[in-house]
């Protein structure tokens, strides 16, 4: 028998290679890549976890291999560079076995959506193995007619971040009061920095301040609101619109059509960074960006809450949280589960927040950013209400028309009215399809 | 099989590949897009069948009604600017010795990708470090600088310019082609008669050229209808939707606000309107041809 390789050798060696290539599903060639970097790897199952944030792939695939270790089921991240394109691929497999065993997703009105369709696996039993570590807010944002249907992604909660140099040579400390918070404002323009950081730049960042000024005046008008139980036409809405239209008019803001959050040479960051604007109100996953374009958490950045515009309201906060959702057609949907339980274990949450930076929703894990754990601290401490941020808190087809007339409020300012009786006009229409 | 029966069936068999190409990827989707307009799909779950209620929705929507006028400026700014500048182009480096490399000059925008074309633009118009008001404060019209992605309809006009300046090269190929083509000897009589440039133009070269005219004005009207790209690049339609033109309109409701049935609506309108004015100015212009 001749050992030299004959044509048809060749060709049956390429179709098995072929062959193999068709069969096999990628997380399983994605793990025998991985062959010989670790037995416990070798062996383990790697799922799909499909999501729209490119720039985690490394931070998703560390925690997945951690978890692989761990536990015997890992993942590996499938990213889709475009939210719009993402949204379609899990909408359009999300009742077929060709839908990813794990994808991220937006809480709220936009996850009533896919628990309502069938999409999101029941993980009510994970939680309540892990209640005690998290909080309830959290858990009631993934939470529908009882049954919870995510585990907490990540978790940002929305503060003011400050330039700490800018603060110190206009002789200012983080306020506690709004009177103080205003003196704040004042004292910067006259210093020659903007005070506050906004844009309209891909429409969402329109909310950030309504939302702010909204619940800082009145948080329970801003659940009823949300919750389609009052108005946007009513004296409270009124009023902090109003309140937010005069800090414009003051000039308190940065030109919303000329500052971007992402890149470029016009990018929030490096305002910030050269201290042209002394603050932001932002999540707080936003300090990778600043951590990023050169600033120190701690040295040369901070954070802090924005003062109750109404003293006699309680202390709140908003929060945003996206969950890890199980698919509930998955073709491995008992591994994902498994994989998810492991994630919002101690150890997982730790892995995650080693790698990301993040907060963890989880207590009994530490932030690695001095800013962020002294932030736990506060909101913890002074036992914070924590609300729902509005992108989520509210039907989705009244955010994509409010956060327009938000844009329009920030660019031409005048009469707040017209602005809140178009958004009302579709709130309208879209909780009576809703009731 | 007889001989003259196979023989009757072979011109189908040929066509039958290319049938059930277009049935598969054209003329199936196109009649579910139809089908999804008559329902109230969100991309979700399963959808009902609502009658012509998305049609009706569109024209109380302002802003549908902002997205068909923009879509109207759109048409003509491309046809007046793209067009009529590139038919000026034409006649320019007709008559001069460096068309040559002039015409590469032009034409280099072309090979630019509409998304990157929308990216340089978005930089030229950015308000603050922007070249073009950088250009203006030096030049002393501080004055007329302004955020020229944000007011509407400017906004809407400073696109048509950065889509007029990717697309005049492939229109001033087109006019320059057509101008080579038109034979000599009417042109040599009408400037024996005495004829001025202008009215040489007018009654003579235009009228000879209106075979590539037909082309050129056809080929820009259906880009101005079924622009996205640099619209979506530059502002996303916004803000507060208005610089949407019905493409952008169709695949934000589709695809942002997940109206999948109400952007179905506006994907059949927008088809429409192409397709009838597309049949009448072809059937317009070639009649016209035929005369000449």
């Amino acid at each position: 028998m001749s050992s030299e390789l004959t044509r048809n050798d060749f060709l049956k060696l390429g179709g098995a290679a072929a062959a193999s290539a068709a069969l096999f599903p990628r997380s399983a060639l994605a793990g025998l890549e991985r062959l010989g970097a670790s037995e416990a790897l070798t062996a383990a199952k790697m799922l799909k976890l499909a999501n729209d944030k490119v720039t985690w792939k490394a931070w998703f695939n560390t925690a997945g291999q951690a978890a692989a270790k761990a536990v015997g089921v890992g993942w590996d991240a499938v990213e889709y560079s475009d939210t719009t394109s993402y949204q379609a691929a899990i909408r359009t497999s999300g009742r077929t076995s060709k839908v990813p065993d794990l994808y991220s997703w937006w809480s709220g009105w936009l996850m009533k959506e896919i628990v309502d369709a069938d999409y999101a696996a029941d993980v009510t039993s994970i939680w309540n193995k892990n209640a005690a570590h998290y909080s309830k807010g959290v858990r009631d944002a993934f939470t529908f007619r009882g049954k919870t249907y995510g585990a907490p992604l990540y978790i940002g909660y929305w503060v003011l971040l400050y330039n700490k140099h800018v603060f110190k040579d206009a002789n200012l400390s983080p306020p506690t009061t709004w009177a103080q918070f205003t003196k704040a404002l004042a004292t910067l323009k006259a210093n020659g920095v903007t005070p506050l950081g906004a844009t309209i730049d891909g429409r969402w960042p329109g909310f950030i301040y309504f939302e702010e000024f909204l619940l800082r005046s009145n948080p329970g008008l801003y659940a009823r609101l949300m919750a389609g139980k009052a108005k946007y036409t009513d004296a409270g809405v009124v009023s902090a619109m109003k309140l937010w239209g005069g800090l414009i008019e003051k000039g308190y803001f940065t030109d919303p059509a000329s500052v971007t959050l992402g890149t470029g040479a016009s990018n929030f960051t490096s305002y910030f960074k050269q201290g042209k604007v002394a603050m932001v109100q932002i999540g707080t996953w936003f300090e990778p960006s600043l951590v990023s374009g050169g600033l120190k958490p701690g040295t040369d950045f901070g954070s802090f809450i924005m003062p109750n515009i109404n003293p006699r309201a309680p202390k709140v906060v908003i929060f945003e949280s996206g969950p890890l959702v199980v698919a509930e057609h998955g073709a491995n949907k008992a591994d994902a589960l498994k994989a998810l339980d492991y994630f919002m274990s101690r150890k997982g949450q730790a892995t995650w927040v080693k790698a990301t930076g993040f907060v963890s929703p989880r207590n009994d894990v530490p932030s690695s950013s001095p800013v962020d754990r002294q932030l736990g601290a506060t909101i913890q401490k002074g036992g914070y209400k924590q609300f729902n941020r509005y992108w989520e808190a509210t039907p989705h087809d009244i955010v994509e028309v409010a956060v327009d007339q938000f844009d329009k409020f920030m660019l031409k300012g005048g009469d707040p009215v017209p602005i809140l009786k178009t958004i009302q006009k579709q709130a309208d229409k879209t909780w009576r399809s809703i009731k | 099989m007889t001989a003259s029966r196979l023989g009757r069936l072979t011109p189908y068999l040929y066509l039958a590949p290319m049938v059930g190409l277009v049935g598969v990827f054209l003329l199936y989707p196109a009649a579910d897009t139809v089908w999804i307009s008559l329902t109230n799909s969100t991309g979700l779950g399963k959808a009902s069948y609502v009658g012509l209620e998305n049609y009706s929705n569109l024209f109380k929507d302002p802003a549908f009604t902002t997205s068909f006028v923009n879509t109207l400026y759109w048409v003509a700014g491309v046809l007046v600017l793209q067009v009529g500048l590139g038919l000026a182009l034409a006649l320019i480096l007709s008559s001069t010795a460096l068309a040559r490399v002039l015409k590469g000059v032009f034409y280099l925008p072309a090979t630019i990708s509409a998304a990157a074309t929308g990216v340089i633009w978005y930089f030229v118009f950015n308000p603050d470090l922007g070249l073009l008001n950088s250009g203006l404060r030096l030049l002393g019209l501080g004055g007329l600088a302004q955020s020229w992605l944000v007011n509407p309809p400017t906004n809407t006009f400073a696109m048509i310019a950065a889509f007029t300046w990717q697309g005049l090269g492939p229109t001033m190929l087109l006019f320059l082609v057509g101008l080579q083509n038109i034979p000599k000897e009417p042109i040599e009589a009408a400037l024996v008669d005495g004829a001025s440039p202008l009215r040489l133009f007018w009654h003579v070269t235009l009228p000879l050229l209106r075979p590539m005219t037909a082309v050129v004005v056809g080929i820009s009207l259906i880009n101005s209808f079924k622009v996205f790209d640099l619209i979506w690049v530059m502002t996303q339609g916004g803000p507060y939707r208005s610089s949407e033109t019905l493409a952008v309109t169709m695949y934000r409701e589709s695809f942002v606000s997940f109206h999948v049935g109400y952007g179905a609506a506006i994907a059949v309108l927008l088809t429409a309107i192409v397709l009838v004015v597309a049949v009448f100015y072809l059937r317009a212009m070639f009649r016209r041809v035929e005369v000449y």
